[in-house]
């Protein structure tokens, strides 16, 4: 397993944290950005960041075959 | 790229509006757990695809039942529980689409329950469902066959559903709303709404249930049954992960962009949460819009579709592999199984579609879709920790993966299913109230007392607690079977085995691929059964002749597998294996050849340990092949060595010999008829093969190959054999072979083993028959040496002497030698030897052999070349004349002696425990030739010694050599008689002093180191004397020669000749020369003194007649008288003088003065007669030593002499001179010489030619010349004068 496999798999369970308390307690508050609620912010845009790591993280893959 | 997309799609499309209605933000995890595991599935998905790929594996349940043992328990537990699981959400599946059916229909929600069944639009969906998987999913029997057609469907299907979603969300979003922000904001405001955007306000939106449902969504979509399907059996390369990964994110994101608003305009609308399910369609059928509510049914009911499709197609499989096949199996119906079923499996299918039916109508009315998703989710859930333990620990045990499962499955049932159940009034509500028996610790809801967590968190927990602790306690505490042991490797090593079989099994018998593919047959049919066969020698790489254990391990395996793609990993052992036994076939451990390996060890250690292992066993080979250089010993070790460690029953050691045929040296279970055994090998037969190739050959059944066996015996073809050639690094000397009355009995390690151990015995014998050879030459020198040592041994010393080591060299027990004729016919036996003979020795008999009438034994002389004769069983004629003892044994070697290209001998040996060959040939040969030569040195040596003595004992002079001690060691017998010995009693016995007369040796000792007496260390013609036995002393001429070696004297050497005949014969003459000279000189002296007397008598007689006559005349006649007695007195007085002359008196004086008083008396004769005299003499003339007297006698004679022959005148002249050893005195004169034929007589006594000479002058001066040890040379010619020459040494004594 290379070394960028297994900071992949480090982001996969960064990313379960993320979607988890506590860190979910940071941004679960009666807040709006503009019209948005916080926490729709905050999960959509992690959600966002994660498949852009997961399409770099292919090319990772991809690129170790 | 379609099947990704597919994967992807199945998901929920009406339940999360419903859920996010309900829930608020919780159902995003349900989205979000995907993406999370995306994370992971190119870790976690690509080994499971790997292995269910290698492994022909298509659902769940097979993929558990073969990690944990292939047995069926696992199978039936994992398919109940997903069965379980997955019913109801397909029965969901069918609820929703007749729910969406009945409000696109009625506009309004009408419970179906209330319908009999053959009203319900459900019951028809069913239907309709299951004949479309039917078409779709079991067309044919092979689930790994891919549908295309399903994933064609499901993938427009996941079109539909994207854009019938994002349709409805825009109209949602910006028809009925302003945008997300005027939808986020309304609902901020509405009463009782605003916590929907919050987490935590209670239990429906705890984080521990994001938590929960996080984890449930991650397990989910990996391993839900359609999700498993999809990912794994409709893909075709691990490489549509890496697509999967990303796109089913981003897939989620944009349908879920728009749920929220769906969600919140419906609660917006006035719509109840609870029809949250129906909002998709319902909001576009309220707000005018039929024809989006058309497209969103369509996308409802596509979804639904492919996720049935999917599922039950998966959950059939499952069925008919883990539950139908093994009970088909127990129940010995498998017979039937082919023909059946793919019917079966139809079967199957409807009836996962009606049970689905089922279960919505039973548990319909009490759960929402959403709940039926999560708690199929949560049954899904329970195969995770088996499905990690299989993919990553080695440890766990199928108990552990039993006990887990079970309870896990039965929490998940017990918390979260029967609650349902209850609601639906299938069971009392008591239960949920106040527990099972009224056990309020075991209420489904609050088990163990656990209260304030919502159904789904309380359920995970439990059936997840209990789930793992199970799994990994009971994995710890069981120890897993062998079968166990190997999956477990193979599962977690996926990736560094590569698809290797365990080495350690095999089968005892396969049958061919052939008949492997007729029996395939019956159950995937022909045109597969032919495929698979096809696919797998593309596989092996190797022609089906070729296989060895390891290809027919994976052809079984490869047939367990392709049917374990149709009836599952626990069927498919099964069918095999009963099919194999069927056989007579059956798994066995390979040979525990290198001690059992524990399965626990890791793979490093283990190999480490097999290596060790096996090194071992061959330092066992090395040791005992080191233990010996002798060949016979090297091989019965080896054999020894199969038997005591392999239990090799049939072995054998073929060496090739020079003749290239193999000769049988060694063996174990062969019959005794077999020893000795030689053949040549054919070009086909195995043996030839095997030594040709240097290969290793394994026949698993000779029955396969029965034209190849020429030369094999018939134990060694009984049934398996393998064939090892003995190779060193350029040649092949032979062939190990071992064999086993059992079919396919050798396995792999046995056949590298028998590889490495012929390699290893090859060497040895290599090195031993260079040894052997050295010491043979080694041997044969040293005899040839003794040989050549053996001088004073016989003849027949020698050949008894030769003949023996020739037997001991080449290892026979008997051996002749005969003498062949020189005309080479007739053949002479002259030696016996027999050393192993319990008879008594054989009398050996000079006897001669015509060459015609020998047999076999003569062929070496008829052909002029070695004979060997190994197998000697032809008829008795041929050992005509064999020597006896040689017509018994069956090996022979003859071989001719040859001295330059003449046939001299025959030699032959016999009777060798092996087999003769060119190695003894010519050991033979040289140890012969070197006797032969020593032979032919002795008859020169002995012919010649012969010729020496003959000369030596026939010679006329005595012949003797003595060393310098004076020991006598040579005496011929001229010798022996001359002294009176016989020669035995002299040499070596008597001493050389004894021999010669007393003092004598001491005097040849001396001169014969003196030069003078013929040269240093010669003497010759030395006369001495001998003692003869009677002690008389014999006069001999002795001539004698001193030897030396290296400068050092050793002995003497020489001859003598008896001189007493010789003596006796001089004494003899001298006496008779002496009696004529006597008589000779009294006839002279009478005639001397007779004229004289007779004149005086004469005269006398006239005086005394005449007496006074005439006084005158008598006076005359007085004077006469007078004259003559004077002239007597003369005469006597020279006689008198001759006869006396006595020594010289010596004393030095100048011979010159004498000379010069000679001249003086000489003077008055020289006047008379008129003669000149002339002195010439040397005035530095030495002086000698001489006697006055007698020199001046002797000069005077000369003188006188000279003067008388010149009766006429003349010159005498006289001379002095010095020569280097003395004077010379000259006389010569002018006178009338004297003729050569009286020369030699002019100095006898008594002859002269003077008429009145005495005759004694000159024989008087010659003597007196002689005792001055002087020389008078006389050189005359008549008329001429005579020239006298005396030659006086200075010293006349000489010393």
């Amino acid at each position: 397993m290379t070394k960028r496999e297994k900071l992949l798999i480090l982001l996969g369970v960064l990313a379960f944290v993320l979607f988890n308390y506590p860190l979910l307690k940071i941004f679960n508050r009666d807040l709006c950005l503009g019209k948005f609620p916080l926490l729709i912010f905050y999960v959509f845009g992690v959600w966002l960041l994660a498949i852009l790591i997961l399409i770099v993280g292919k090319n990772w893959l991809s690129s170790n075959d | 790229m379609s099947q990704e997309a597919v994967y992807c799609t199945s998901w929920t499309f009406f339940g999360s509006v419903g859920r996010a209605a309900n829930q608020g933000l919780p159902f995003l995890t349900i989205y979000l757990g995907p993406t999370v595991m995306a994370f992971f599935w190119w870790f976690v998905l690509r080994k499971m695809l790997r292995i269910c790929k290698e492994n022909n594996l298509t659902t769940m349940s097979d993929f558990l039942t073969l990690r944990f043992g292939k047995k069926p328990l696992v199978g039936v537990l994992t398919t109940l529980g997903l069965l379980l699981a997955v019913v109801p959400y397909i029965g969901l599946q069918l609820k929703s689409v007749a729910d969406t059916f009945t409000i696109l229909v009625h506009r309004t929600v009408v419970s179906p329950l209330d319908l009999p069944v053959f009203h319900d639009t459900a019951f028809y969906v069913a239907l309709i469902l299951a004949v479309f998987c039917i078409l779709f999913g079991a067309r044919h029997l092979d689930p790994t066959e891919r549908h295309e057609g399903l994933v064609a469907a499901v993938a427009f299907e996941s079109l539909v559903k994207l854009l019938a979603f994002l349709a409805i969300g825009i109209l949602v979003t910006y028809v009925l709303f302003q945008g997300w922000g005027e939808i986020f904001s309304r609902i901020r405001q509405s009463v009782g709404c605003s916590e929907l955007l919050l987490l935590n306000t209670g239990p429906h939106n705890s984080y521990l249930l994001v938590m929960v449902q996080t984890l449930l969504a991650m397990a989910a979509i990996t391993f839900l049954p359609r999700q498993f399907h999809m990912a794994v059996v409709e893909n075709t390369d691990e490489r549509h992960l890496l697509t999967a990964m990303w796109l089913l994110p981003v897939y989620l994101l944009l349908i879920n962009l728009f749920v929220l608003p769906i969600a919140f305009g419906g609660l917006l609308s006035g719509m109840p949460p609870e029809q949250g399910d129906t909002f998709v369609l319902q909001l576009p059928l309220k707000n005018g819009h039929p024809w989006l509510a058309l497209l969103a049914f369509l996308g409802g009911l596509s979804a639904s579709t492919a996720m049935v499709a999917v599922a039950s197609v998966a959950v059939s499989t499952m069925l008919l592999n883990s539950l139908v096949m093994p009970g088909a199996l127990r129940l010995r119906l498998e017979k039937y199984l082919p023909t059946f079923l793919l019917n079966i499996k139809r079967a199957a299918i409807v009836l996962v579609i009606l049970l689905g039916y089922g279960s919505y109508r039973v548990i319909g009315p009490s759960a929402m879709l959403v709940d039926m998703g999560l708690i199929a989710f949560c049954g899904v859930m329970q195969l995770v920790p088996p499905i990690l333990g299989a993919l990553y620990w080695r440890d766990a045990t199928r108990a552990g993966a039993l006990a887990g499962l079970g309870l896990g499955f039965f929490l998940w049932a017990y918390t979260l299913i029967l609650p349902y159940l209850i609601h639906a009034g299938w069971f009392p509500q008591s239960l949920l109230d106040q527990g099972p028996w009224g056990l309020s610790f075991l209420k489904p809801t609050a088990f163990l007392g656990l209260t304030g967590l919502d159904d789904l968190c309380h359920a995970f927990f439990w059936s997840m607690f209990f789930n793992i602790g199970a799994f990994v306690s009971v994995s710890l505490l069981t120890t897993p079977d062998p079968e166990e042991v190997e999956q477990a490797r193979r599962f977690t090593q996926v990736f560094e085995l590569q698809a290797e079989r365990p080495r350690d099994k095999r089968f005892t018998f396969l049958p061919s691929l052939e008949e492997f593919t007729l029996f395939l047959e019956k159950f995937i049919g022909p045109r597969k059964a032919q495929e698979a066969g096809q696919t797998f020698l593309r596989q092996v790489a190797v022609p089906e002749s070729a296989w060895g254990d390891h290809e027919k391990l994976e052809l079984a395996y490869f047939v367990e597998r392709t049917l374990a793609g149709s009836l599952g990993p626990a069927a498919a052992r099964f069918i095999v294996e009963s099919y194999l036994s069927g056989l007579g076939s059956r798994m066995e451990d390979v040979y525990d050849l290198f001690s059992k390996v524990s399965g626990s060890l890791e793979e490093s250690e283990e190999q480490l340990r097999q290596r060790a292992s096996e090194l071992f066993v061959l330092y066992e080979a090395a040791r005992r092949l080191a233990s010996s250089l002798h060949i016979p010993d090297l091989l019965e070790g080896v054999l020894d060595l199969l038997g005591e460690r392999l239990g090799v029953e049939t072995c054998a050691v073929r060496l090739l010999g020079d003749d290239h045929q193999l000769h049988l040296k060694g063996s174990r279970g062969l019959a005794p008829e077999t020893r000795d055994q030689v053949i040549r090998p054919e070009p086909e037969s195995l043996l030839a093969e095997c030594l040709l190739s240097s290969q290793v050959i394994s026949i698993p059944d000779t029955s396969q190959v029965m034209t190849r066996l020429q030369g094999l015996s018939m134990e060694e073809t009984q049934a398996s054999l393998v064939l090892a050639p003995l190779t060193t690094e350029t040649r092949t000397m032979g062939v190990l072979t071992v064999a086993s009355p059992q079919k396919g009995f050798f396995a792999r390690e046995h056949i590298g083993f028998f590889q490495s151990l012929a390699g290893q015995l090859g060497l040895a014998i290599l090195s031993a028959s260079m040894e052997e050879e050295l010491r043979l030459d080694e041997s044969r020198l040293e005899a040839v040496w003794q040989l050549s040592q053996m001088t004073d041994a016989t003849l027949k010393e020698i050949t008894d002497f030769a003949l023996e080591e020739g037997v001991r060299l080449t290892k026979s027990t008997m051996g002749y030698l005969a003498f062949v004729s020189e005309d080479e016919k007739v053949l002479t036996m002259h030696s016996w030897c027999q050393t192993a003979s319990e008879e008594a020795p054989l009398v050996l008999q000079l006897i001669s052999y015509p060459l015609e009438n020998t047999g076999l034994w003569g062929e070496a002389v008829r052909q002029r070349r070695p004979v060997i004769t190994n197998h000697y069983a032809g008829p008795t004629s041929e050992k005509n004349d064999f020597p006896e003892g040689f017509d018994r044994v069956r090996r022979h070697l003859n071989i001719p002696v040859f001295d330059n290209n003449h046939l001299v001998a025959l030699a032959g040996v016999a009777d060798k425990q092996e087999e003769y060959d060119d190695k003894d040939v010519r050991q033979l040969t040289q140890l012969m030739t070197g006797m032969w030569w020593q032979i032919k040195r002795k008859r020169t040596e002995e012919a010649l010694t012969a010729e020496r003595k003959l000369l030596i004992h026939t010679c006329m002079d005595g012949i003797l050599a003595h060393d310098m001690a004076g020991t006598i060691f040579l005496f011929n017998e001229t010798a022996a008689r001359i002294l009176g010995y016989e020669p035995e009693e002299v040499i070596g016995k008597m001493n050389i002093r004894d021999l010669y007369a007393p003092g004598q040796a001491q005097e040849i000792d001396a001169k014969i180191h003196d030069p003078s007496f013929g040269g240093e260390g010669i003497i010759e013609n030395y006369e001495t004397w001998g003692r003869h036995q009677d002690g008389t002393l014999i006069p001999i001429w002795l001539s004698a020669r001193l030897f030396f070696e290296d400068d050092r004297e050793i002995g003497v050497m020489g001859h003598f000749r008896d001189l007493r005949e010789r003596k006796r014969m001089e004494a003899e003459l001298l006496r008779s020369e002496r009696l004529a000279a006597l008589g000779n000189m009294a006839a002279h002296i009478s005639h001397e003194i007779k004229n004289p007397l007779m004149l005086i008598g004469g005269f006398a007689r006239h005086v005394l007649k005449d007496v006074g006559q005439d006084p005158e005349k008598n006076r005359e006649k007085l004077q006469i008288i007078v004259d003559e007695v004077k002239r007597l007195e003369d005469f006597l007085v020279e006689v008198g003088s001759y006869a006396k002359l006595s020594e010289p008196h010596l004393q030095p004086g100048d011979v010159n003065t004498l000379i010069g008083e000679l001249c003086q008396r000489l003077e008055p004769s020289l006047r008379d007669h008129g003669i000149e005299l002339v002195l010439d003499l040397d005035p530095n003339l030495p002086t000698i030593g001489f006697d006055p007297l007698h020199l001046r006698q002797a000069l005077l004679n000369f003188a006188k002499n000279g003067i008388e022959a010149m009766e006429q005148g003349g010159t005498l002249t006289i001379t002095t001179k010095q020569k280097p050893e003395g004077i010379l005195v000259e006389f010569i004169d002018t006178g009338v010489g004297i003729p050569p034929d009286i020369l030699d007589k002019i100095f006898q006594p008594f002859y002269s030619t003077k008429a009145k000479g005495s005759g004694l002058g000159l024989a008087i001066s010659q003597k007196i010349i002689e005792a001055h040890r002087g020389k008078i040379t006389i050189d005359s010619e008549p008329g001429q004068g005579t020239q006298v020459r005396i030659s006086l040494k200075t010293e006349p004594s000489g010393s």
